[in-house]
């Protein structure tokens, strides 16, 4: 079972939800967190894995053998990211720009150009009390996260259950975190800001086919736009959360919620019945 | 006599002057000193990514030696290098206006 946990607008609290969920499920369950939020990793501060494994992520890249080169210009031509310009006799490559298709290398009429790899992030994998955790952190600068994300990605089918927290947004970086899961659980808050950002991602989703349920985080704080909202499109809203100054003292130390909380405890095995249910998942 | 290139937003030189370069809807092509102007499409704004690139290769493979626009981004501005053309900061309303002041010598060089 994969279980995504997404928002849309950021600072909702998914990350709070997501690794105290994976808290949860991992006293019944086999679990693997994992934080496709590779430009700004962070469930790592919450659970403090240690690390068995790390290893470089590249991506391959055309390098050109200038003494094979004639300037024909055909790989600029089938560039379609625009990551090649021929200018006369020098080849300008802008390597934050390649999308690594390969074109420029199978069209290139004098093989003048071979695949060579370029690193773009660390990955770390480890375990945190039995749980597998794994992250890809991208180098700074970098343009591209979905590389990075996908290879995050290929540690979802480990375990029993699975939780991805994923990238704010719902651009490139959200949809390959978004790939191949059973369920979207969204954080949104209860503003306009969180109400629109979370539209677009239930936009998203429908287009995936992906089904979701909503945690309203700081729920007492705002207005009900939200819980409107998720009426009418009869989206199932699984758990409010109150702005709770404790929440916050805990989250802020980096503490476990379910640990500490009784409530928070109580709330969150109600929603990830909740979940289960809407999931049809009886393992 | 070289050719110049200057970012517009219509075809002709009382259009308006277009401040940014890779996203430009045209350019306007001149041989220095001569009146004549021809607007060109820019291939450059259709792209998805990389507008600027693909803007300096279209002039480059224009002949043009000379640009005067408002604003290049990082990856246009070492492709424009790397191309040897030399960049005027325009400023005007019309494209015949900015030409003027380059032909009176009023435009700042930035590359």
């Amino acid at each position: 079972m994969k279980v995504a946990v997404a928002s849309g607008k950021g600072g909702t609290g998914k990350t709070t939800v997501a690794v105290n969920l994976a808290n949860l499920i991992k006293e019944d369950y086999q679990v693997y967190l994992l934080d496709c939020d590779v430009e700004e990793p962070n469930a790592h501060l919450f659970l403090k894995p240690s690390f068995e494994k790390s290893y470089p992520h590249t991506v391959p890249v055309p390098q050109v053998n200038q003494d094979n080169c004639d300037y024909c210009g055909r790989c600029s031509e089938v560039c379609a990211f625009n990551a090649l310009a021929i200018l006369k006799k020098k080849i300008l490559f802008y390597e934050h720009m390649c999308h690594s298709c390969g074109s420029c290398i199978y069209f290139c009429p004098r093989e003048a150009m071979v695949e060579v790899p370029r690193e773009i992030g660390l990955m770390e994998v480890g375990f945190y009390r039995g749980m597998g955790f794994v992250h890809g952190i991208l180098n700074i600068g970098e343009a591209m996260a979905p590389p990075l994300i996908k290879e995050v990605k290929k540690y979802q089918d480990r375990a029993q259950v699975t939780v991805i927290d994923v990238p704010p947004g719902t651009s490139c970086p959200v949809v390959a975190s978004l790939k191949n899961i059973d369920f979207c659980l969204i954080v949104t808050e209860a503003t306009p800001f969180g109400l629109n950002d979370m539209d677009l991602l239930v936009q998203l989703l429908k287009e995936l086919k992906v089904p979701y349920g909503v945690v309203l985080n700081r729920a007492d704080l705002g207005d009900d736009g939200v819980e409107k909202f998720c009426k009418r499109e009869k989206i199932p809203l699984l758990l409010k959360l109150p702005f709770d100054r404790e929440i916050a003292r805990l989250n802020a130390e980096g503490v476990s919620l379910i640990e500490e909380i009784t409530w928070v405890r109580e709330a969150f095995k109600d929603l990830w019945s909740g979940m289960k249910e809407l999931m049809k998942f009886h393992g | 006599m070289s050719m110049v290139a200057v970012t517009s937003a219509g075809p002709h030189g009382d259009s308006k002057f277009e401040v940014r370069f890779g996203r430009a809807p045209y350019f306007i092509l001149l041989d220095e000193g001569s009146d004549k102007l021809e607007g060109v499409p820019n291939p450059g704004i259709e792209a998805e990514g990389g507008a600027g690139v693909k803007a300096v290769q279209f002039l480059m493979d224009q002949g043009v030696k000379k640009l005067i626009t408002g604003k290049v981004g990082p990856h246009a501005k070492s492709a424009l290098q790397e191309g040897d053309i030399e960049v005027y900061e325009g400023s005007g309303d019309r494209v015949g206006e900015v030409i003027e002041k380059y032909n009176q010598g009023r435009l700042q060089r930035l590359i």
